[in-house]
This record gives C-alpha cells, structure tokens and sequence, in this order.
C-alpha cells in the first residue's frame, strides 16, 4: 500500500532535490551580497552598461577613491567604530557584572527584578524613543555620541547569555579561592573572567555587530551627516547626494558589511552557535 | 554595627546589578510611563503640552494613516510567516536527509544575510530593483518584460519591503526550526519508523507536532518583526508612501513624532502596540504550557 506514493517518496528521499533546492537558497542569500561587491568595483560605463559581468571587466577603485575625498567616509567609518566599540563594552560590562550578581547572590526581589531585565528585550525601541528622545535632547546629547550610547548601555541578551553560562560556572572554584582569602571582587576579576572568556568574547560579537548595524536609535540621535554611523549616512547620502551614482552607493555598503562580514567568516561557528542557542532556550 | 556575610552578599549583589537596574529604568520603564502620561497630551514638542484625555486615541480611530498602517501590519505579518516560517519548514526538510559536511555549508551560507545591517540591506535592494541597470530589471527585460520600479508602485511597494526583510530575516528562522528538528531524539523517530510512519506521514504526524515549540518561538518573533524589523527599509525606501501603502505600526510612531510633530498622537500608538506585544507574549506563554512537550528540560 505504500507503493502508490513512491514515486514522490523516492524523489523526496533523493539528495539531488534537496540540493538543487538549498542551493536556490544559498543563491538567493549570497547574490545580493555578491551583486554589491561586483558593482562596488565597476565603473558608470559598466554599471549601466549592457553586459551583465558579476567579475568586472576592468575592475576599479575610484568609487572608494572618490569616497575617501569627496564624501569623507572615513570620519563616517570611525563614528561608527567609536558608537559600536563604546555599546559592545559597556553592555558587555554591565551584562557581566548584574549575571555574575543574579547567579551568585541572594538577595531580596532577585526574581522580579531579573524578570524586569529580561523582559526589556520585548520592548520594541519605537515604542519608547519618544521619551528618551526628549530626555536626550534636554541633556544637550543630539548629534553626540554619548546620546546614542547612553540609552542602551545595557543590553538584556548580554546579560541573559553570560547569566546562563555563570550558572553553570563550578562553584568549588569559588569557594576554594574564598577559603584562600579572595574577596568577591578579586573573585571576579582574578578567577571568574578568565574562566569565562569564550562566552564573553561570543557575547562581545554579538553585540559589536548589533550595534554596528544599528539604524533606528541612532537615525534619531545622529542628524548632522558628520556625525552620522555607517548605515543612517547611507540614507542620508542615496537621497541627498549619490542620486542614481550606484558605484558609490554600494562601495560604501561594502565598507559597512566588510568587519561584520570579516568577523562572521573567522567565527562562524561561535556567532551561529550563540544566536540559535539563546533562540531556542528564550 | 558588623553586617552579617548573608547582608553583604545582598549590598554586593544589588551593587552589581544597579547599573543594569539604572540602564532599564532610565531608558525602558520611565519612557514606557512618560509615554503613557503624554498619550493624553497634545504637544508640537516646543510648546506646552494640554490635557485632552482620550482624544489622541478617538481620533487615530478615524486617522487615515493609522487604518492604513493598521491593515499593513497585518499584510506583512501574513506575508512574513509565509516566507519565514512555512518556507524555512519546508526546506529545513531537505537539510534532514543531507550529511553533515555540507549541511554545515548550507547553514553557513543561508545564515550570512542575518549579520548584515537592514539598513544597508535596504540600501543593497533598492539596486537590486531599481528599473534603470538593476539586476532584477535586467532578469526582466532579458525575458521580454518592461522593468518598473518596485518602490514607487502601491501596489508592489509592500511586497517589495517583504522581500528585504525576509532576506534578512530567514536565515535566522531557517536555524531555530534546524535546531528544533535536530533536537528530536533519533529513538523517537526510530519508534516512529517502527510503527510504520515514513515520508509525509512522519513530517506531519510526528516531526511537526515535536518541533511546535520551536516553531511558536518564531511565530512570535516573525510577528513582533513585521512590526518592528519592517521600519527600517520603510524608512529607508519609501517614507511609508506611496499613499501610505507601505507604512506600518511603528513607522507611524516615528512619523507622526519626527515628521509631523503630533508627539501625543504619536504617544497614543505606541502605547497601542506595548498593550499589543504584551498581549501576544502573555498568549505566547499561555500556548507554550499548554503544549505537547517531549522533553522536560
């Protein structure tokens, strides 16, 4: 009786459409990116040209040259470096400080107050930008850094992953270092942060390539294009100054994929790893 | 006066967590009740604020815009489930009869949009289909189509920001339901087997049943995101237009704010989509007990 459907059976169980159909998948993933890179490196004759190379005829490097002098894309990568560097210690640090306090210390409402934490990851950002709009721009902080930076010093996903992996942290190590006469502090610096070093260091990942990727906070903060981070100065330049100059649009789209591209091709494993991890447990 | 260890350990626990505590209640649970306070204000944001009760949300009742972002919220909730959950499902199928090696491959690969910023993504897709030299024009015209430009059209336009947004987004789901597929014990699979399930009976009567939780995990997470995700190419691309066709939920916070400068309308729907994600995580977790469970973790 199984016979009748066999025929799909047997089609279904073969690896070559499975195949055929990831790999439909995987192109649709991967053109874009790689449409990007091609376009990044061709002239205007060729971008609007009648060929269809992904490989340049006569590859170029104007566009980034022309970047450089005319648009000033380096100020524009480095505030985007000072904005990411700045998020990624500071949620990294409070994350490791308040899952180090969750995991290892009693004290009264612990339970309430790490729910509160963690739910803050369900707060959609629009919902409350208003007020810390109006709160930031009362402290003089628009068109600053710290105005970005300083509303999400915090990040709950930093907490959440490190407060799992200190509740799993041996705690013979801790008392035998305490029996020795380490106060709780040293504890944590001496014994506990390099022990966990793996997990901060996904953790770091992570949250430098959110906040190098963030665009709504900072669209809202950043207004002047000098001070803007990478993808809000894309916005801004495609309306007000690059037109329809397709080169320089996506030469500097690559410069704003390229380190979180670079970090995702040397830690792979660890970035996937941690993202569908945490998915499945929350 | 000498504290007990048990009261040091609470000052150092507390201690530990305040800047986490002052982060969140600065910047998440004040803005949540300022907000809520000047949903009953009308305010340009210069002026004073006057009290006008529940007239901000009377009106978004009859508010073109809001109706419009309304029923597109709903659209790109429809259509992001489609592409990110049945899609994904569906080929997460394919990935179970793979070897391991090149499952790897696939998964690396599938996954690489997800690192990408939205708004270069965005800004990466607008080239894609732009009608003069796009890639998608070009596909077009080499099979005798005239290339229009997706954006500009309201009838496209929204499908359009879909599009983007699941490919970002897929990748990410693509891994969750791996993850919950792989997470199946091979023994169950192997009864299953035994009592005769194969092929399409398996998928629907064992494998889809046991992956449910995973799947409601990002049902949730894909509705959330056709709410909150979607902004940024909105913003990017289209400005909410044309005719409002691609505006949504929390692009009309941002606009009726930053643009028009109705701080209190703006107010009123923020607080309308908090009391409509608190709503859908409660259902979430009420949903989450009630279902089959294999492993009591």
């Amino acid at each position: 009786m199984m016979k009748d459907k066999s025929y799909l059976k047997k089609l279904l169980n073969k690896n070559i459409f499975w195949h055929l159909i990831l790999l439909i998948f995987v192109i649709i993933s991967l053109m874009p990116i790689i449409w990007m890179i091609s376009t990044a490196f061709k002239t205007p004759q060729e971008i609007f040209g009648t060929e269809l190379n992904i490989i340049p005829s006569n590859p170029t490097l104007n566009n980034f040259i022309k970047l450089e002098k005319g648009f000033n894309i380096v100020q524009i990568i480095l505030n985007t470096f000072i904005v990411a560097t700045l998020l990624t210690l500071s949620r990294t640090f409070t994350g490791l400080l308040a899952a180090y306090g969750f995991a290892r210390f009693n004290f009264p409402f612990k339970k309430l107050l790490f729910f509160l934490c963690i739910v803050t990851l369900f707060v959609p950002i629009q919902v409350v930008m208003i007020s810390n709009y109006l709160l930031i721009s009362k402290l003089g902080l628009i068109n600053n850094f710290l105005g970005v930076v300083l509303p999400q010093f915090a990040h709950a996903f930093a907490l959440f992953l490190l407060y799992q992996h200190l509740m799993v942290f041996p705690e013979e190590i801790i008392e035998a270092a305490s029996i020795d006469g380490a106060g709780r502090i040293a504890i944590l610096f001496k014994i506990v942060i390099p022990c966990i070093r793996p997990a901060l260091i996904a953790v770091s990942i992570i949250m430098f390539i959110n906040s190098w990727n963030q665009y709504v906070w900072p669209s809202i903060i950043l207004r002047k294009p000098e001070y803007m981070t990478l993808p809000i100065w894309l916005r801004h330049f495609m309306h007000a100054e690059a037109g329809l100059s397709w080169g320089l649009l996506m030469a500097a789209s690559l410069i704003g994929v390229f380190p979180v591209l670079f970090l995702y091709i040397f830690a792979h494993r660890k970035i996937i790893d941690t993202f569908v991890g945490s998915g499945v447990k929350g | 006066m000498k504290l007990s260890l048990k009261a040091k350990d609470s000052i150092f626990g507390y201690t530990l967590i305040l800047p986490t505590l002052i982060a969140f209640g600065v910047f998440v649970y004040r803005p949540l009740i300022d907000t809520f306070i000047i949903s009953f204000h009308e305010w340009n944001m210069i002026g004073s604020k006057t009290h006008v009760g529940l007239n901000n949300y009377i009106e978004l009742l009859s508010s073109k815009s809001f109706q419009s972002a309304l029923i597109n919220t709903g659209y790109y909730a429809i259509l992001l489930i489609l592409f990110i959950i049945v899609l994904p499902t569906f080929v997460v199928a394919g990935i179970y009869y793979i070897s391991e090696k090149t499952k790897n491959f696939y998964r690396v690969a599938i996954f690489t949009p997800a690192i990408i910023s939205l708004g270069i993504a965005s800004i990466v897709w607008s080239w894609f289909y732009n009608p003069i030299g796009g890639l998608l024009g070009r596909i077009l015209e080499s099979l005798g189509y005239t290339p229009v430009n997706w954006l500009s059209s309201s009838k496209t336009a929204l499908f359009a920001i879909v599009i983007v947004v699941t490919w970002k987004a897929f990748g990410y789901s693509f891994l969750l339901i791996m993850a919950g597929l792989t997470g199946i014990p091979v023994s169950v699979l192997d009864a299953a087997r035994v009592d005769g399930a194969t092929g399409f009976k398996l998928w629907f009567h064992i494998i889809l049943p046991l992956i449910s939780p995973t799947l409601l995990f990002v049902f949730v997470f894909t509705l959330s995101m056709s709410a909150e995700y979607v902004f940024t190419p909105i913003h990017v691309l289209t400005g909410g237009g044309p005719q409002n066709a691609t505006t949504n939920l929390m692009f009309e916070i941002w606009r009726q704010a930053f643009q028009w400068f109705r701080v209190g309308t703006s107010s009123a729907i923020a607080i309308i989509v908090f009391v409509i994600f608190t709503a859908l995580m409660l259902l979430k977790n009420i949903i989450s007990k009630r279902i089959i469970s294999y492993d009591e973790r």
